[in-house]
């Protein structure tokens, strides 16, 4: 075998580790010595197996050093990063490029923070259900404050859709992860309260990601405005386990921007159904109701009132023939004959004005009869439209039928079974 | 931009049709208020239809600002 260069092994052994696919990206925990940053801002340090003394070298870019790592890390600390595997040819050195890192103890004082800032808000009555806007019950326009560039953001859109064609969406894009996040997501916030009043609702948030992903959301400016938001807002931070301060603030919680647009844009389908549900009651309430009074009305016209006046009429004959013979002279006859003609006239004027306003009901009865009339189903068939039942139940759309489905027609004048072709 | 024509809300407007169903159906309810009921309850409906035949579907993203 001929021998090779040493640089040629070496650029080999760089080959095979970094085209690597498993060692491309992956993560890594350890504890963290002989901790250095440069004046460039890249940071190196060796990470430690603590059980077995193992050690890699690392290095991370100043690219990807945040202010909390340049803050907080610090020797002895037991890190996760992400990673690449990287190979010095020239020394035939091995190391790895870190990317993210994630401090255990550092989750311990996002939590405390979260705590404290949960507390002092609480005080200060910002959870209060007192402040709590109402949701509207049919939300036209929605507005996601989100990264228009997120899987969160774009699930909800597709149920929403798939919901409600009708609703209309305005996506204001912001950056949901670090340090930035808070202003950008307020800044929106005030965008939508100034520029965009009509929106029902405002739903603001990101798909699930690590707690410390998430922490923007636990930002306190951002809790004010959205406190501070005259539209509506619902919070949807990442997943069910995940609380935020804006979960807190929100007028409503939802777990996720999925979880938001299942629960706050109803089924188009559903609200028309109900409205015609409604009618239809309505409709045919006002026809039994007719149908009651008109058959009380026309008792009282024939009995009631002319039984009371002939009531009073044969009262008054009685109580003159108990007076004494003295008294039944011609003049008390006369006016006894007089009485009684004014008792007379006066039924008749009676009559006369119930007739009337029985009559005028009638005329009202009759206009709403025609109009229920003219909308009931019997006479829309009359008219050559015809409607489908399948297994009893009515086909309101093609989506429920289905090649080879039997459904039974229903014209003016009588049903017959087809099949669907 | 859409109109911010908002003076009467869907939600009102169901409510005020389910509040003439429910008084419509009472037992002791005179012919006039029946028919009172009757054309409140038609209004309000074909409010409601107006709105959801008035409403089209659009999306409009907002640039994040620097």
């Amino acid at each position: 075998m001929k021998p090779i260069t040493v640089s040629q092994l070496n650029n080999y052994v760089k080959k095979v580790l970094c085209e690597n696919e498993h060692l491309k990206s992956f993560p890594i925990k350890g504890e963290v010595t002989d901790y250095k940053r440069k004046n460039e801002g890249h940071i190196y340090f060796t990470l430690k197996d603590s059980e077995t003394g193992f050690t890699v070298p690392c290095a991370m870019w100043q690219n990807n050093v945040t202010k909390d790592i340049r803050e907080n890390l610090k020797e002895g600390e037991e890190i996760i990063c992400d990673c690449s595997v990287n190979f010095w040819a020239d020394k035939a050195r091995f190391s790895l490029t870190i990317k993210k890192i994630e401090m255990q103890n550092k989750i311990g004082d996002i939590y405390k923070q979260f705590l404290e800032l949960k507390n002092k808000l609480e005080k200060e009555g910002l959870f209060d259900e007192a402040h709590k806007k109402s949701i509207p019950f049919l939300p036209l326009h929605i507005g996601i404050v989100s990264s228009v560039s997120g899987a969160g953001l774009g699930d909800a859109v597709k149920i929403i859709q798939a919901n409600n064609e009708l609703v209309s969406l305005y996506l204001f894009d912001c950056l949901v992860q670090g340090e930035s996040a808070p202003i950008s997501i307020i800044k929106q916030i005030k965008k939508a309260n100034l520029d965009y009043k009509f929106l029902d609702v405002l739903i603001v948030g990101r798909g699930g990601g690590a707690y410390e992903d998430l922490n923007c959301f636990n930002d306190e400016n951002l809790a004010r405005a959205v406190f501070e938001s005259k539209i509506p807002i619902v919070s949807a931070v990442g997943h069910e386990r995940d609380y935020t301060i804006i979960d807190f603030v929100a007028d409503k919680r939802a777990e996720t921007p999925t979880d938001a647009a299942n629960s706050i844009v109803k089924n188009l389908d559903d609200i028309r159904f109900n409205l015609d549900h409604y009618l239809g009651l309505i409709k045919k309430k006002l026809a039994s109701n007719i149908v009651a009074l008109n058959d009380r009305l026309a008792g009282h016209s024939k009995a009631i009132l002319s039984d009371k006046l002939k009531l009073k009429i044969s009262n008054f004959e009685h109580r003159i023939k108990q007076m004494s013979p003295e008294l039944q002279n011609e003049k008390l006859q006369n006016r006894l004959h007089s009485s009684n003609y004014d008792i007379d006239k006066s039924h008749e004027r009676l009559k006369q004005s119930l007739n009337n306003k029985i009559q005028e009901k009638e005329n009202k009865i009759l206009h709403y009869y025609n109009v229920i009339e003219a909308k009931s189903p019997e006479s829309i068939l009359k008219r050559g439209y015809s409607y489908i039942t399948k297994q009893g139940v009515n086909v309101s759309s093609v989506k429920l039928l289905k090649k080879g489905d039997t459904v039974n027609t229903v014209m003016a004048d009588g049903k017959i079974d087809m099949e669907v072709k | 931009m859409a109109e911010v024509k908002k003076e009467i809300k869907f939600e009102d407007a169901l409510r005020k049709l389910q509040e003439a169903e429910s008084k419509i159906s009472s037992e002791d309810i005179s012919l006039e208020e029946s028919i009172k009921a009757y054309e409140e309850g038609i209004k309000n409906y074909k409010i409601c239809a107006d709105i959801l035949k008035s409403a089209k579907q659009k999306i409009e993203t907002i640039e994040k600002s620097e």
